[in-house]
């Protein structure tokens, strides 16, 4: 028991005990803060064209972040995440007008029931 | 004879409180006490915060009633036998099948009233951060207590004609193969590994199966989907047949029993 709350302990409080991020900006945000700076010296059409080329990249390589990108990562997804995509897009209709097939299942399991008492009742008498 | 099995469920019921079977539930109650304050500080927003505690603290009571469904299940006649109080409470005018009824209600006092409590402390919690008490929560919670209801009678009957650890296994491969969704097996037999016999074979142990997935229903109240009443009755009828017949099947075998 005592060895269980330790763990509970270490499973709540573990996230809080991990290093708070420093004071100094990150390696990221450094490179796109150098970005944003070199932005500013291009002219908008030039800005616009990048932005353009970076979408066709992106397009290109697949990336998440755009509908191509994302179908194509569907598409090459492994088969768990396929089902799972499509299980919840069909959940909605999974449980409506279903419960009169629940209804004949029943009835089936009923007259097993049926079946098993008089056969219960006969082999008595 | 309802007093009889009364007295009886009542006896099982007070042997789980010797066992001190319900500090599991309050360990596990403690925990879904503190998981939405857990999930919430990962997530990114309230929505997100509500579903994934929902989804996750729904998961773990599923699984809680489940593992307690085949534990109590498993060992509600077999500990009599092994420890021999079965004899002096058979040689009382209590038939067999009442002795079995008796077992059976405590087996479901016990699971229905813990995953009652679990249910209750999920809800709580989420109310607690989110304003807003989920009734449904405990709708689906119950789901669950129906489909490991199911499952208790199952290995009762199984433990019947077995040993413990067979009838356990018994009832695992039940759980597993009966939980299998229709769409699971098209998708993973069928379409993506291309082999029909094997699905063919999971489809005709299905349909002798308890289908377990029918009380599945938590993605209704993680997507706040509407649930209908009509499904939750019919669901709740299949699972009362579904027990009756088990309990007919363990009595049959457990009256030919040489004791």
């Amino acid at each position: 028991m005592r060895v269980l709350s330790l763990l509970l302990l270490v499973f709540l409080f573990g996230p809080a005990w991990a290093q708070p991020p420093s004071a100094s900006a990150s390696p990221a945000e450094h490179v796109h803060d150098e970005h944003c700076e070199h932005e500013h010296e291009l002219t908008e059409e030039e800005i616009l064209h990048r932005h353009h080329q970076h979408g066709q990249e992106e397009v290109e390589a697949g990336s998440e972040y755009t509908s191509a990108g994302l179908h194509a990562q569907v598409e090459n997804a492994p088969a768990l995440y396929k089902f799972m995509i499509r299980e919840s897009n069909s959940e909605p209709f999974r449980l409506k007008g279903q419960s009169v097939l629940v209804w004949r299942d029943t009835a089936v399991v009923c007259a097993l029931n049926l079946v098993i008492i008089f056969w219960f009742y006969r082999r008595r008498q | 004879m309802i007093l009889k099995i009364y007295y009886l469920s009542k006896l099982y019921l007070l042997e789980q409180i010797r066992r001190q079977v319900h500090l599991v539930t309050l360990f596990l109650a403690v925990i879904l006490l503190m998981l939405p304050a857990y999930v919430n500080s990962f997530s990114l927003g309230l929505s997100a915060f509500e579903r994934v505690a929902k989804d996750f603290g729904l998961t773990l009571i599923s699984f809680y009633a489940v593992a307690m469904a085949i534990f109590l299940g498993v060992t509600a006649v077999s500990s009599d036998l092994e420890r021999r109080t079965l004899y002096p409470l058979l040689a009382r005018p209590i038939p067999r099948w009442a002795y079995l009824m008796g077992k059976f209600v405590g087996v479901l006092v016990v699971l229905v009233s813990s995953v009652l409590v679990l249910s209750c402390c999920l809800m709580l919690s989420i109310a607690a951060l989110a304003k807003f008490a989920d009734g449904q929560l405990i709708v689906v919670a119950l789901c669950y207590a129906l489909e490991a209801s199911v499952l208790a009678a199952a290995c009762i009957f199984f433990s019947t004609f077995s040993s413990p650890p067979l009838a356990g296994v018994l009832g695992v491969f039940l759980y597993f193969v009966g939980g299998l969704s229709q769409s699971f097996i098209s998708f993973f037999l069928v379409e993506d590994r291309e082999s029909p016999a094997v699905a063919m074979l999971a489809r005709g142990l299905k349909m002798v199966m308890p289908h377990f997935d029918l009380f599945r229903v938590k993605n209704a109240v993680v997507y706040t989907l509407p649930l209908e009443p009509a499904y939750l009755l019919s669901i709740t009828g299949y699972a009362l047949a579904w027990m009756l017949l088990f309990v007919l099947l363990a009595e049959r075998v457990f009256a030919r029993k040489d004791l």
